[in-house]
């Protein structure tokens, strides 16, 4: 009991916080005010707060200075030169974006350790939902410019919501998919109609596609704020090449975090250990359900 | 079953670790006035970045009203959670190491200078300081950036004592700290 109690506990660790990261709405100001006098809400605090975290976000800062410096002096130019760095920053820009928290890792880390995966489908998901969610915010933009004749609007921030809530109820049917499939293959396996508890079920939750959709569909800011003021300046095809290395740049970070996660998983899985394969086929299933239906909760609490 | 309760506390446990990531950043501008140990106000300006202020000129224009309610989220622009309460609207005051509640904002106003978008607002604080005070501005959702340097807040009035200012970090949190 106890060495499963401690595998749980280093999986939960694992999931969420080496490579940590969902959407960026759990804590909002009044579980922020009401927690800080608490002992929870210094860990929040310092877990928030930390010096990779303030490093990341400096570099950033950094960046987005560099980037609207360098756009203005394209406006100007309209040069080559200039617009190679450009894509350089915005690539740079996009890969660092996407190591902080909020872009999914742990939702496409539970999904990876939760079964065994075709390495095709984890880098089919990294490609889509980093993809997707950069790209989302430029079609955003176009659409809201074709409709209202404005590249954003108070009722497009307001449709980012939504999307928001989607994808987290998304996330919760994901979850509860999976948690679907390892009680179908639990019942099954006691009543002798599978001999594995790991045989095939198909279950809405385990599409790939899903997994991208739940963490693509919600639009990328920056690439929203790129790409208005690019069009605000004119830069029309410009702005959409810089939105189109950023999305790049969060390609190569996602599809990098979901090998590591993939090939870890792949070399311990291959160990013909009992206890890992105690873990494999009876814990990693359910937790991995489990953490995205509770992740998937908390967020959505505090969207409503 | 112990196993899969022991999975949703660790989950649940975590979860904070997994949020948020900056997307707009602010640099925080203050002037303190304080007298003979009595803060008055607070003048606070902040610049927003280049990029982010372009999003605000295109959902707001030049309407304070509308940018009120982008700059102090109502509408999901600078954080998240729609209805969730304000506390604090990113402000923090400190007062001999009492926290001061329900600081809201008055005189809100917004302009553009250069493509930037400037808000400034006052706190009112009226408040006795025997030996410190502080102020730091923090997202706690980290929507928002805030690069809060020292040479940026000021200090004015007259004080019959002398005080030293100085930046702190705590929590990773840069706060301005003055003591008499």
């Amino acid at each position: 009991m106890k060495r499963k109690i401690i595998a749980v506990f280093i999986i939960c660790l694992c999931i969420n916080g080496l490579v940590s990261a969902d959407s960026q709405q759990a804590l909002n100001h009044r579980e922020d005010k009401q927690a800080t006098s608490s002992i929870v809400g210094q860990v929040i605090n310092v877990l928030h707060h930390n010096e990779l975290l303030t490093s990341l976000t400096k570099i950033q800062e950094n960046l987005n200075r560099d980037l609207a410096k360098e756009i203005k002096a394209l406006k100007e130019q309209k040069s080559l030169g200039v617009l190679s760095s450009l894509l350089a920053l915005t690539f740079i820009y996009g890969m660092l974006h996407a190591m902080g928290p909020g872009h999914g890792k742990s939702v496409m880390s539970s999904w990876i350790v939760a079964r065994q995966r075709r390495l095709r489908d984890v880098v089919f998901v990294g490609i889509t939902a980093a993809a997707s969610h950069a790209l989302s915010a430029a079609f955003i933009i176009g659409a809201a410019y074709v409709i209202l004749g404005k590249f954003a609007t108070l009722s497009t921030q307001q449709l980012n919501m939504y999307l928001q809530i989607g994808a987290t109820v998304l996330v919760i049917v994901i979850g509860l998919g999976m948690i679907i499939r390892w009680l179908r293959s639990k019942f099954a396996e006691k009543k002798d109609e599978l001999s594995s508890p790991t045989a095939s079920v198909d279950v809405l939750g385990e599409k790939p596609m899903l997994i991208a959709l739940s963490i693509g569909m919600i639009p990328c800011p920056v690439a929203s704020v790129i790409l208005i003021f690019c069009l605000t300046m004119g830069l029309i095809w410009q702005g959409i090449l810089l939105v189109l290395s950023f999305a790049i740049g969060m390609v190569v970070t996602l599809v990098a975090v979901s090998y590591f996660v993939w090939s870890v998983k792949e070399k311990i899985a291959s160990r013909k250990l009992a206890a890992i394969q105690y873990v494999f086929t009876n814990i990693l299933p359910a937790v991995g359900g489990i953490v995205l239906v509770v992740l998937g909760s908390t967020l959505l609490y505090s969207l409503l | 079953m112990k196993i899969w309760i022991i999975t949703l506390l660790c989950t649940i446990f975590f979860i904070p670790m997994a949020q948020a990531h900056p997307h707009v950043f602010i640099t925080p501008k203050a002037v303190v006035t304080i007298n003979n140990h009595v803060v008055s106000q607070v003048n606070v300006e902040w610049d927003f970045d280049e990029l982010a202020s372009s999003l605000f000129l295109e959902c707001a224009g030049t309407d304070n009203g509308e940018i009120w309610k982008l700059v102090f989220p109502e509408l999901q622009l600078l954080a998240d959670g729609s209805k969730a309460p304000r506390s604090g609207y990113y402000t923090n005051v400190e007062i001999d190491g009492v926290p001061i509640p329900n600081l809201v904002p008055g005189n809100f106003q917004a302009n553009y200078v250069d493509g930037s978008l400037h808000c400034q607002f006052t706190l009112d604080i009226n408040q006795n300081v025997d030996h410190t005070f502080k102020i730091w501005f923090n997202d706690p959702t980290i929507y928002n950036d805030f690069d809060t340097q020292q040479g940026n807040f000021q200090f004015q009035g007259q004080n019959d004592t002398e005080f030293v200012v100085q930046k702190q970090t705590q929590d990773d949190i840069d706060k301005i700290y003055m003591s008499f």
